[in-house]
C-alpha cells in the first residue's frame, strides 16, 4: 500500500520546502497533500497549533497515512514550540503525540527562511530573521542540495532523516 | 544584463484601459499567483488580453485581429485603449505599452503609440506613424514610417545590437495563455503548432512540435502520467493520412495493450495529459503558464498534485504559473499566499487585491468562506 503524506504548515514556503525534500526521499507530489493553507486571519503558527490535535487524532485512525507537521520556532526554542503542541492537545482532549505516533514535528529555527537561505549558501544564524520568500527570489539557485540539509546537525532536520526511512522509502 | 532578456523572465506587472470590463485596471503578478472572485470580475479577461498583446508583438497579427472592437469596454464611451506590461528579468525590467485608437464609425483602429523600455531607457518608439529604433547601448537607430496596423515591435528582426528587444519578444512568446477545454481538443493535427489556441484545440499539434524539440523530456512527462493515469504507458504520434498524424495513447491492462486514440479517451484523461505536457514539454524554452481553470475536468484528487508540480518548477524548467480558478483544492492550497482577489461593484469597475476581499474566520478555510459567500 502506498504510503501518503498529510502536510499541516504555516505557509507555501514549508509546503515547497517539504515536498522538495520529500521527493529525495522518492514520494512525489501524488503521495503528500497539503492542508488548507492559513488565509490570513490569523498567524500561520496558530494555525497550526490549532489543526495540529484534529489532525494527529484523524491520522491515528488511518493506516499508512503520515502526519508532517512544520512550525517555524520564530523566537522560541525548538522544544518551547513542541511543548506548545502537546498543551494543545491537552486543551482539546486529544491525547499528546508519542514516537509511535505517525506524525513528524518539524521546526525550523529560527524560521524556514533561515533553512532557505543556508541552502542559497548564505551564512546563517539562529537569530537573524531573513526575508521572507528567499528561496522564490528569481534568479536564485539552491547552492546546496535540499537532502544536504539532513547532514547539517545544526538545522535539526535528524528527526525528519530517521523518520523518512521509517516510513520505508529510500534516500535517492 | 548582457544579451537581451536570456532565459529568466516573469511577467510583474499588467495594466489595462478600456478592455472588456477592465478600466484603469492593475495587477501585480509574483511567480505564482492564483486569479480568484465571482464570475464577470475580469480573470478571463486578463488573460485574453494577454493574449492579444502576444499575438500582436510576436505572432504578427493585425490589430483589429488582436483587438477587435467587440473588446472595447461597453461600460465606456471612449475609443481609445491602453495597455502596459511589466517584465523581470533578474534585475533588468521591461515596460512595454501600447495605445490603440478605435474609429468606431469607420470600424476602423490603429496604433498611437507603442513603446518598450529596458531599465528606464527607451529600446523602441512608435508615435504619429513613424518608428524610432534603438540598439542595445539605447542609442538611436533609424527612424522610419510604419504601418499603423500592426506592431512595430514585431516586425524587427533580431542582429547583434537589438538583443534586448528580441530577447522581451523571446519571452513573450514562451509564454502560454490558454483554457484547457478537452472537448475542443482535435485527435489529429496536419501541422506542428509552436503556439497553443485559447482553448487548446490543437493540442495535438503542439505536442508534435513540443516533443519533437524537447525529446528528453517526454521520457518524464510519461513518468508523471503512469503516476496520474493508471495504465498508461506511452504517447504515439503516429501517420494517419498524407501530412496528417495521430495522436495515440497507449495502455497496458493485464496481458493486453491497448492503443486509443487521443479522442477516445475520457475529458479528464484528456485534460491530464495536456496539463502535464505544459508543465514537462517546457524544455529549453521555460514556459510561463497562465492557464485559465486547469482545474475543470480533473478528478478531485488530482489538482493538488498537478498545482504542487508546476508551482514547484517555477524558477527552474517554468518560469511563472498563473491559474485563474473557482476550484476549492486550489484556493486552499494557493489564495492564502499567493491570491490576486478579483472584485467589482454591480457592472462598474474590476478591483484586484492582494489580500482576501472576504470575511476571514478562524478555522474556516477560504474555499468554505468563499463558499458561504461571507462578505
Amino acid at each position: 500500500m502506498t504510503t501518503r503524506i498529510v502536510l499541516l504548515c504555516e505557509d507555501d514556503d514549508h509546503d515547497r520546502f517539504v515536498r522538495r525534500f520529500l521527493s529525495h526521499r522518492n514520494f512525489g507530489n501524488r503521495d503528500i497533500f497539503t492542508l488548507p493553507l492559513p488565509d490570513g486571519a490569523q498567524s500561520g503558527e496558530q494555525w497550526v497549533r490549532d489543526s495540529y490535535p484534529l489532525e494527529l487524532k484523524k491520522v491515528r485512525r488511518r493506516t499508512n497515512v503520515f502526519l508532517v507537521v512544520v512550525v517555524d520556532a520564530d523566537t522560541h526554542t525548538v522544544a518551547g514550540r513542541k511543548s506548545q503542541l502537546d498543551r494543545e492537545c491537552d486543551q482539546q482532549d486529544v491525547p499528546r503525540g508519542t514516537p509511535k505516533d505517525p506524525v513528524v514535528v518539524v521546526v525550523p529555527r529560527r524560521a524556514i527562511e533561515t533553512w532557505l537561505a543556508w541552502l542559497l549558501g548564505e551564512p546563517v544564524d539562529e537569530e537573524t530573521k531573513y526575508r521572507a520568500g528567499v528561496g522564490r527570489s528569481v534568479g536564485r539557485r539552491p547552492t546546496r542540495c535540499t537532502a544536504c540539509v539532513t547532514r547539517s546537525s545544526d538545522l535539526r532536520m535528524a528527526r525528519l532523516r530517521r523518520w523518512s526511512k521509517r516510513v520505508g522509502s529510500t534516500a535517492s | 544584463m548582457e544579451g537581451g532578456l536570456g532565459p529568466r523572465a516573469m511577467l510583474t506587472r499588467i495594466y489595462a484601459d478600456n478592455f472588456r470590463c477592465l478600466s484603469n485596471f492593475e495587477l501585480e503578478l509574483d511567480e505564482a499567483n492564483v486569479l480568484l472572485g465571482p464570475n464577470g470580475t475580469g480573470k478571463t479577461a486578463v488573460l485574453s488580453l494577454l493574449r492579444s498583446i502576444q499575438e500582436l508583438v510576436v505572432r504578427g497579427s493585425r490589430l483589429d485581429e488582436a483587438f477587435p472592437l467587440r473588446d472595447l469596454s461597453l461600460a465606456e464611451e471612449r475609443p481609445g485603449q491602453r495597455f502596459e506590461i511589466e517584465m523581470r528579468c533578474r534585475d533588468d525590467a521591461y515596460l512595454y505599452s501600447l495605445t490603440i485608437n478605435h474609429h468606431v464609425e469607420e470600424r476602423k483602429m490603429r496604433v498611437e503609440e507603442e513603446r518598450l523600455e529596458h531599465d528606464g531607457n527607451p529600446i523602441f518608439e512608435f508615435k504619429k506613424g513613424d518608428a524610432q529604433l534603438f540598439n542595445d547601448r539605447y542609442e538611436k537607430g533609424p527612424q522610419f514610417p510604419f504601418d499603423w496596423s500592426r506592431s512595430g515591435i514585431g516586425s524587427v528582426h533580431e542582429r547583434n545590437d537589438n538583443r534586448k528587444l528580441t530577447g522581451f519578444k523571446r519571452a513573450l512568446a514562451n509564454s502560454v495563455f490558454v483554457g484547457c477545454c478537452p472537448p475542443l481538443m482535435e485527435a489529429e493535427t496536419r501541422s506542428e503548432d509552436q503556439f497553443l489556441d485559447p482553448w487548446m484545440g490543437n493540442f495535438v499539434g503542439w505536442y508534435r512540435r513540443s516533443s519533437n524539440e524537447n525529446m528528453g523530456a517526454v521520457v518524464d512527462l510519461f513518468a508523471a502520467l503512469r503516476e496520474a493515469l493508471p495504465g498508461f504507458d506511452a504517447i504515439n504520434v503516429t501517420e494517419s493520412g498524407e501530412h496528417a498524424r495521430s495522436l495515440k495513447v497507449v495502455y497496458r491492462g493485464t496481458g493486453r495493450t491497448t492503443r486509443y486514440g487521443f479522442d477516445q479517451l475520457s475529458d479528464g484523461q484528456r485534460a491530464l495529459i495536456a496539463l502535464y505536457s505544459l508543465i514537462h514539454l517546457s524544455g529549453d524554452r521555460r514556459l510561463s503558464l497562465f492557464v485559465d481553470e486547469p482545474d475543470n475536468y480533473l478528478a478531485l484528487g488530482e489538482v493538488q498534485p498537478w498545482l504542487a508540480e508546476a508551482v514547484q518548477r517555477c524558477g527552474e524548467s517554468l518560469e511563472q504559473v498563473v491559474v485563474a480558478s473557482h476550484h476549492p483544492v486550489t484556493i486552499d492550497y494557493m489564495a492564502g499566499a499567493s491570491g490576486r482577489w478579483f472584485s467589482r461593484e454591480r457592472d462598474g469597475p474590476v478591483r484586484v487585491s492582494k489580500e482576501p476581499t472576504i470575511t476571514l474566520v478562524d478555522g474556516v478555510s477560504l474555499s468554505d468562506a468563499i463558499a458561504q459567500r461571507w462578505e
